[in-house]
């Protein structure tokens, strides 16, 4: 992974990660209007989220170490 | 101007007649005048902030992006290219299968490609980025 698509990464989690901020926002509002079936579907739209959130975080922690792994051999 | 987020500093900034950006002391976000608002989709005013949205309220970190593709001659090529790159990650994230990713995967389907002065697809761009990179071999 080169420096550019981990911005690009980086970038997408940002925006997946301030959608969650809404979604919990909106199931806070649904809950209050006591509405269990889109609470229920909207948590399924988080939990997808946050799985696809982790993967990027896998992605661009995996491309930062191997990129340090390459810097350290240039050094040596 | 009373806005969701307070009394707005001045008369804000127009996007074109009924569309409006609105600043606060906290916070700010456009307004979309109701004949207009009426054309957003049902599922995208509910999608947003508290439901602000279906008063014609979008606010500016993220619901703005859905005023952007929806109205993307009121935004310049670059604003509407990112709001669909960020509205695709928002309803359309790689491994989506509920019925908000279904219903604005119909909807974008359905828009044309046209939107401003360069002749790209800022839809098609920016799922085709993020698929390029989502389906791209290992590290």
């Amino acid at each position: 992974m080169t420096i550019a698509a981990i911005k690009d990464t980086a970038r997408d989690a940002r925006s997946l990660a301030l959608s969650l901020n809404t979604d919990f926002a909106n199931v806070q509002t649904y809950a209050e209007q006591g509405n269990a079936p889109l609470v229920d579907a909207l948590m399924e739209t988080i939990d997808a989220k946050m799985a696809q959130l982790a993967q990027y975080q896998r992605e661009i922690n995996a491309a930062a170490g191997r990129r340090g792994q390459i810097i350290e051999h240039r050094r040596a | 101007m009373h806005t969701p987020w307070g009394a707005s500093h001045g008369p804000g900034t127009p996007h074109g007649e009924g569309i409006t950006l609105y600043s606060t002391s906290s916070y700010g976000g456009f307004f979309v005048a109701p004949e207009l608002n009426a054309k957003v989709p049902d599922y995208l005013r509910a999608a947003t902030y508290r439901q602000l949205g279906e008063q014609g309220w979008y606010e500016e970190d993220q619901d703005w992006s859905i005023v952007a593709i929806v109205f993307p001659d009121r935004f310049s090529a670059d604003d509407v290219k990112d709001a669909h790159r960020f509205a695709a990650m928002r309803f359309d994230f790689p491994g989506a299968t509920n019925a908000l990713a279904d219903a604005y995967q119909r909807w974008v389907a359905e828009q044309p490609c046209d939107h401003g002065p360069t002749p790209s697809c800022p839809r098609l761009d920016a799922q085709a980025a993020i698929r390029a990179r989502t389906e791209a071999p290992g590290l």
